[in-house]
């Protein structure tokens, strides 16, 4: 737990508000204050190392709540009537309450990179030990580890079929996807690549529900393809067996079209929907150079300008003129519904007793963890989402409204203050961080204005302004 | 409903245009060529008592996207042909006459006995079915080849940077209605055909669609707050703010078919419901899509009794009670809803069944002629395309059957003879009144299919 001792600067920038934002699912008002008195490097590194953080009361909850944490996929399939849904409720609550929060954006990211719809076949008492043992084991690791980690997950070996990836006739699911999806992209490869890579994967198979062992990755030699394969242009001459396997992950992990894409996939998610090709770069070339080390990948990513130089802020340390204008690192990032749902239970310090009501919500935005029915996962295209809003202004209403079951807040808290300015500075405090746009305030304070009593139904009301306004669409 | 003409949907349309680059300059200069006729028509309307003659008749056009791959040699089996039992020695279904053999359609395709549903509106006439159809692009990927569909266009280069051929459908053509809503895609979000259209929502239930219901003051503070906005949701706040009363007003009938089996008790189903509701409300939407997905099977395809049986059986009892809801109460539903609008001429004109209604189903891809060795089927190319409506020559199986021998396969998949825009665009001509087809489908010269009227 305390491996980590702090080998970083104590003393160093003062923090910047967009590398607190962008690196957690929103502030809470606590590790905000706790970034402010890090500081800018030691708060990246100690986010960057989250198993030096304190994260029990969160431990001992999902201990005492989700035992299936602990128990095999044989004993999760008698245990439990609902796995998946649980499984999602489980990502709910560690997104909102742990203190590791860019791991559990990692995590995050990962889960959607390698996306697997939890209700497909026996995905549903699959997916969260691949989470466990796959994702957040290797989040901030090696890219190379967390891939072979995901292939040879029982969750990934059901839900893309090579479980059943035969000799006779192999099945491609798995090795298409593996080509496009998890690393090179489209375009980097042909379909004589998809065949052979579907070959040398033939018997990599898991042990079926009947045994004890379910979901052990086995290597079945005999349903294993050991005639010669071209993959990538790289021979793969006959007989290699298991290695087969291994020697295209070894190719397609080390890829320069592999770190590009991660590259740009990390910068989409932290920065902005269209980052600029040198950030690009620069964290492709991290991710090469470090051999797909993630910590230092993402080192690299929040380390460019749009982390260090916070524009709202002037007295921050920005001493060096920034790369990029200024006005390009203020252009705020749209938030998916998850993201936007956990910002505002992390806002309004919600005391979630129950999650379910959360996920039936989250379902209906559209978002809700393990759900993407197809393995692209979902889209960082803020049109995609855009079109959805609707659904984005309903939730927000319900929510201030404590309409939500399981679910509950202190609006009072929330809404100190007595006048309409009051309040109005109070919700862009918590959740934008003194960021509200001023159209956002002028209208938000004219109506408090109009509102005759500030009573609760009159809290309520101003809240769901805030929470639908186009400010809290955005990080 | 007073129109403000400046303010009217092609115009914003045209706005969208140039924000989004979405055209070719060329493009951008016909389209606008198109807009300033249609204004001084619209202008001319306005002047006059609501005509009926000036509004364009057409169809109310439904697009079903069957997404993940639906292997069409599962649905109209070419038993006729001895290489798909070759090719398939565990997973074809038998020929007609056969135990649990398919049903005949025409002496050589036969459906599925799991899609017997669809047999009913085929005999009737009302349903076609095209063979062997897809996008003439090697792409073997699921994503790419949507793609390729929804923007109406082959190769990542032409994809994102403008709308899809739906909303470039719209933009062509002349709003039926005053409505500021023309397209519905009854889904959470809204499919890449239609995006970049600022006519069209996302509503996946309009009876839950509203907000903000309490005070008229919440709503005004919104949509003052999304009127500033540049970033996030603008077009899509304004759009949703200015139809939300609209929604709210009208009554929106779900109902089971009056006649025959129920819809299906899956969300295909509910959504054809909700299809058929919108089609019989009073309002001017013209088209509908939904999606279908769950067609991607690697793996126990299970024609007969497994999950391709019951995707299936769900697409065609589905389409069957659409066609059964929408049918013989369509004529006095029209009537009654045009009238209003001063179009009785227009509802005159149209048949008792599906008058005003053209479907399309359609998938990004058929799969792999041959099995593999886990009961399932990779991603492969020639698909197969479904058009039911009031005027198409249905009870056919279109296009020319490239056959499955070994040299006509296209990389060990059935190959390709109708493009899918082929189709699309006759139906775009015939039944929706666009003739700017360059501009929904660019770079491409339509061939008639003789699919609809």
């Amino acid at each position: 737990m305390t491996r980590f001792t702090t080998a970083v600067p104590v003393v160093g920038r003062p923090i910047t508000d967009t590398l607190i934002r962008r690196a957690t699912f929103g502030a809470d008002g606590e590790i905000d204050r706790a970034a402010r008195e890090l500081g800018w490097d030691a708060f990246l590194e100690r986010q960057l190392h989250p198993s030096a953080i304190d994260d029990q009361e969160l431990d001992r909850r999902l201990c005492s709540e989700f035992p299936e944490l602990r128990l095999s996929a044989k004993e999760v399939l008698k245990a439990f009537e609902a796995p998946a849904r649980r499984s999602r409720s489980l990502v709910l609550l560690r997104a909102v309450y742990s203190k590791r929060q860019l791991f559990e954006r990692m995590v995050d990211f990962w889960n959607d990179h390698f996306s697997i719809d939890v209700t497909a076949g026996e995905c549903r008492v699959l997916k969260t030990i691949e989470d466990s043992t796959a994702i957040r084991a290797h989040a901030l690791g090696r890219f190379r580890d967390l891939l072979e980690a995901v292939t040879k997950s029982a969750a990934m070996l059901e839900y893309l079929d090579n479980r059943k990836n035969l000799k006779a006739a192999p099945n491609e699911n798995f090795a298409r996807e593996l080509l496009e999806l998890h690393t090179l992209g489209v375009g980097e490869y042909d379909e004589s690549d998809v065949r052979d890579t579907a070959r040398c994967f033939t018997g990599w198979t898991m042990v079926p529900r009947q045994d004890s062992r379910f979901g052990d990755f086995v290597f079945d030699a005999a349903e294993h393809d050991e005639s010669p394969k071209v993959v990538l242009g790289t021979p793969i001459p006959a007989n290699g067996g298991e290695a087969d396997g291994q020697l295209v992950l070894d190719l397609v992990a080390c890829h320069p079209a592999t770190a590009q894409r991660i590259a740009r996939k990390l910068c989409q998610r932290f920065i902005s929907e269209s980052p600029p090709c040198a950030v690009v770069k620069a964290v492709a070339l991290a991710f090469t150079n470090s051999d797909g080390d993630l910590r230092e990948t993402l080192r690299v990513l929040f380390r460019s300008e749009y982390f260090t130089h916070d524009p709202l802020d002037p007295v921050g340390e920005t001493a060096a003129e920034p790369a990029v204008s200024v006005s390009e690192i203020a252009q705020p990032k749209f938030v998916r519904p998850f993201h936007l749902v956990v910002a505002l239970l992390r806002a309004t310090r919600a005391n979630i007793e129950d999650a379910g009501g959360l996920i039936d919500e989250l379902a209906d935005l559209g978002d809700a963890p393990f759900s993407w029915p197809t393995p692209d996962g979902p889209p960082d295209d803020r049109e995609w989402w855009e079109s959805s809003l609707l659904s984005r202004w309903r939730f927000a209403e319900r929510y201030a409204r404590q309409e939500i079951a399981g679910v509950s807040f202190d609006i009072g808290a929330l809404t100190l203050g007595s006048t309409p300015e009051g309040i109005v500075n109070r919700l862009d405090e918590c959740l934008m961080h003194g960021r509200m746009s001023a159209v956002d305030r002028a209208v938000l304070q004219a109506r408090a204005e109009a509102l005759t009593t500030l009573d609760a139904g009159a809290l309520e009301r101003l809240l769901t302004l805030a929470a639908c306004s186009p400010s809290f669409q955005v990080t | 409903m007073a129109t403000n003409r400046t303010d009217h949907p092609l115009q914003a349309a045209g706005a969208g245009l140039s924000r989004r680059e979405f055209l070719s300059r060329g493009a951008v200069a016909t389209t606008a060529l198109t807009v300033s006729a249609c204004s001084t028509r619209s202008s001319a309307v306005r002047s006059m008592t609501r005509g009926v003659e000036q509004r364009p008749q057409r169809d109310v056009l439904v697009v079903v996207f069957l997404r993940g791959g639906m292997d069409g040699l599962s649905l109209c089996v070419p038993y006729g042909e001895d290489a798909l039992y070759t090719l398939r020695p565990e997973l074809a279904i038998p020929p007609p006459g056969s135990s649990r053999g398919a049903v005949d359609l025409d002496g050589f395709f036969a459906l599925a006995p799991a899609a017997r549903a669809l047999y009913a509106p085929f005999r009737a006439g009302e349903l076609a079915i095209v063979q062997a159809v897809g996008l003439q692009h090697p792409t073997r990927s699921h994503f790419d080849a949507m793609r390729n569909m929804e923007y109406g266009s082959l190769g990542r280069a032409a994809h994102g940077s403008r709308p899809g051929w739906i909303a470039r459908l719209l933009a062509v053509t002349e709003p039926r209605g005053d409505s500021m809503l023309r397209a519905v895609a009854v889904e959470r979000f809204l499919p890449a055909a239609l995006a970049g259209s600022s006519d069209a929502l996302a509503i996946s239930d309009p009876r839950t669609f509203t907000v903000l219901g309490r005070d008229r003051e919440d709503r005004r503070a919104l949509a003052a707050m999304y009127d500033h906005e540049r970033g996030f949701g603008r077009d899509v706040a304004r759009n949703t703010l200015r139809t939300l009363e609209q929604i709210e007003r009208t009554r929106f009938d779900v109902r089971e078919p009056p006649t025959g089996e129920a819809y299906p008790d899956t969300e295909f189903g509910r959504k054809l419901a909700l299809t058929s509701a919108w089609i019989r409300a009073e309002n001017d939407v013209e088209v509908l899509t939904l999606d279908y997905g769950g067609w991607d099977h690697h793996r126990n395809l299970g024609a007969q009794d497994g999950m391709m049986a019951m995707q299936l059986d769900g697409l065609a009892r589905g389409l069957s009670a659409f066609a059964r809801d929408l049918g013989p109460d369509l004529g006095r539903v029209t009537l009654v809803a045009f009238s209003e609008l001063g179009l009785s001429a227009f509802a005159r004109d149209l048949g008792p069944d599906l008058g005003r209604v053209t479907l399309v189903a359609f998938s990004e891809f058929g799969r792999r002629a041959a099995e593999n060795a886990s009961g399932g089927l990779d991603h492969g190319h020639g698909g197969t395309m479904l058009v039911l409506g009031g005027h198409v020559k249905g009870g056919r199986v279109h296009g020319c059957w490239p056959t499955l021998g070994a040299d006509a396969l296209d990389d060990g998949d059935l190959a390709i003879t109708t493009d899918a825009r082929d189709v699309l665009a006759e139906i775009a001509l015939e039944r929706f009144g666009a003739s700017a087809l360059g501009n929904v489908f660019p770079s491409f010269e339509p061939r008639t299919c003789g699919v609809v009227s």
